[in-house]
């Protein structure tokens, strides 16, 4: 049996959450973040800015000066999480399967429900009339509906906003098309014979740049051309795995199954770009031990320890260079993930300026035991407490000295890991 | 309008209906403001509090109100003015 997928993605998103909150904002031209006068990028455009050149990771320098009637405003993120969550308690409704592919973007395997909602294209629009009583009339979704996940991405981005669009793969494939019927106002029907002939290859999802650049090397320039590609080619250039899959994606095919419980993490990461270019030793230290303080604590949180840390320096001129060692024991604590990271960055940093710090831990495990030895116990005892008194009374009430003061300003991110977004987990 | 931020403590008069609970009125300063529409409810913690913001308006200004459930006590956080 053929499936029936959904991609649901948010139209300009954490703008439509700010004008949501705000009506004085609707109709206007607005980016989220990206303060002007620094080098802060628009995370998010609104549709009324979006049709005035405005794009998603433009400076706010950029912005302003194709948009000069442009409103900056800081991204609520309690709020865009919270908005998240609820659209995906509604999407739950509908189905079990649910993989939150980002913040604001989901797929759903409603194969064996649709037909208790009158079909595919009648489900879809019971979502979006939930969605609206529920979360607003400013937040609004597209929904690209195929028998897989690659052709409901691409159908999804066919009509923005707020639109319908049915995706099959052939006119002559039974599938979808047959089901739903060919003629259903306001939605859209494309089949992906036809609309390959004119999108680009990076129009599928799994395909970017870099990776358009060596299929245009190999004279693969279009998606067409890309399912007409021999298969063998495909491996002997991008091996066999990358290969197979490129040939699958060119012929529209994605036999991947909607992910909807993610495996436990596999490394704990923060990273930080600076107001400005650093080389100042003493900023940077700053800067690492107040990152490896975050990344210690969402461990903890978590539960996890972990043995290998790595660091990652970005320089103003947008190079990079990264290091990464091994521990004997696992570790959550802060103090001891900075030591190591800063005896791997001391040497890659206060030469050039540095734009971006990174710390990670991978190699992760469970919590481990009480330590042995009577000075170690009381170093737990310690974080255990501070960890308290910041569950208490809210995050740095109790931090170390030498962070003191410094404010790393929280990501405006589509990606759901770095956000509270309800997922499930193994 | 860019929106300005505060931390003003408020009074406010609320409406229970329809199982949830609104911000009908509130005392800012020496005046009175109604609120004619609650545009979104989000809750986020701090420490072990939850904290609820409601984003108000009227037909000429925006109000970010925020109440702590552990204090019981509601602020103005946020505001604008067409």
């Amino acid at each position: 049996m053929n499936r029936v997928i959904f991609h649901i993605d948010m139209n300009s998103y954490f703008a439509s959450v700010a004008q949501q909150m705000n009506p004085l904002l609707r109709g206007k031209p607005i980016g989220v973040g990206g303060k002007p006068g620094t080098r802060g990028i628009i995370a998010a455009a609104s549709r009324e800015a979006k049709k005035r050149g405005v794009k998603t990771a433009m400076s706010a320098y950029e912005a302003l000066r194709l948009c000069p009637e442009l409103i900056i405003v800081d991204g609520d993120m309690d709020a865009v999480v919270e908005t998240t969550n609820r659209f995906l308690d509604i999407f739950r409704r509908y189905t079990d399967e649910v993989e939150v592919f980002s913040v604001d973007e989901a797929f759903l395997d409603v194969t064996d429900w649709h037909e208790r909602y009158g079909g595919p294209v009648k489900m879809a629009r019971m979502i979006k009339a939930d969605m609206r009583r529920e979360l607003g009339e400013c937040i609004t979704a597209s929904i690209g509906i195929a028998e897989n996940k690659l052709l409901a991405k691409l159908a999804s981005d066919l009509q923005k906003p707020d639109g319908i669009v049915v995706l099959s793969k052939s006119s002559s494939s039974t599938g979808l098309f047959v089901r739903i019927g060919l003629s259903d106002p306001g939605v859209r029907f494309e089949t992906f014979d036809e609309i390959t002939k004119t999108l680009p290859l990076t129009e599928l999802c799994g395909i970017a740049e870099r990776l358009r650049i060596r299929l245009e090397r190999i004279g693969i320039t279009t998606i067409e051309e890309l399912g007409r590609a021999p298969v063998g080619a495909l491996i002997d250039e991008f091996g066999p795995v990358a290969g197979t899959k490129l040939h699958l994606m060119g012929n529209g095919e994605d036999p991947s199954p909607v992910i909807s419980v993610v495996d436990s993490p596999k490394s704990f990461g923060h990273s930080y770009t600076m107001p400005a270019d650093v080389t100042d030793r003493e900023i940077l230290r700053k800067t690492l031990f107040a990152l490896a303080e975050k990344v210690a604590r969402r461990m903890r949180r978590e539960g996890f320890s972990g043995r290998h840390i790595g660091v990652y320096v970005r320089y103003y001129d947008f190079s990079g260079t990264g290091e990464g060692m091994m521990r004997k024991n696992f570790t959550d604590d802060g103090l001891e993930i900075f030591r190591a990271a800063w005896k791997l960055a001391r040497p890659l940093v206060g030469t050039r300026p540095a734009r971006l710090l990174g710390v990670h831990v991978s190699e992760i495990s469970h919590r481990g035991q009480i330590p042995l030895f009577p000075a170690d116990r009381r170093r737990v005892a310690l974080i255990d407490a501070a960890d308290e008194v910041n569950d208490r009374y809210g995050e740095r009430t109790v931090e170390p000295l030498v962070t003191l003061g410094m404010i790393l300003k929280r990501h405006v991110s589509g990606f759901h890991h770095a956000l509270p977004v309800s997922v499930k987990r193994k | 309008m860019p929106s300005s931020i505060a931390n003003d403590p408020i009074s406010v008069l609320v409406a229970f209906r329809g199982g949830t609970v609104k911000p009908w009125k509130f005392r800012w300063g020496n005046r009175m403001f109604e609120v004619k529409r609650v545009n979104l409810i989000h809750g986020s913690r701090e420490g072990r509090s939850r904290v609820f913001t409601f984003s108000c308006s009227d037909d000429a200004n925006f109000w970010k109100l925020r109440f702590d459930t552990e204090s019981l006590e509601w602020r103005l956080v946020e505001y604008a003015t067409e």
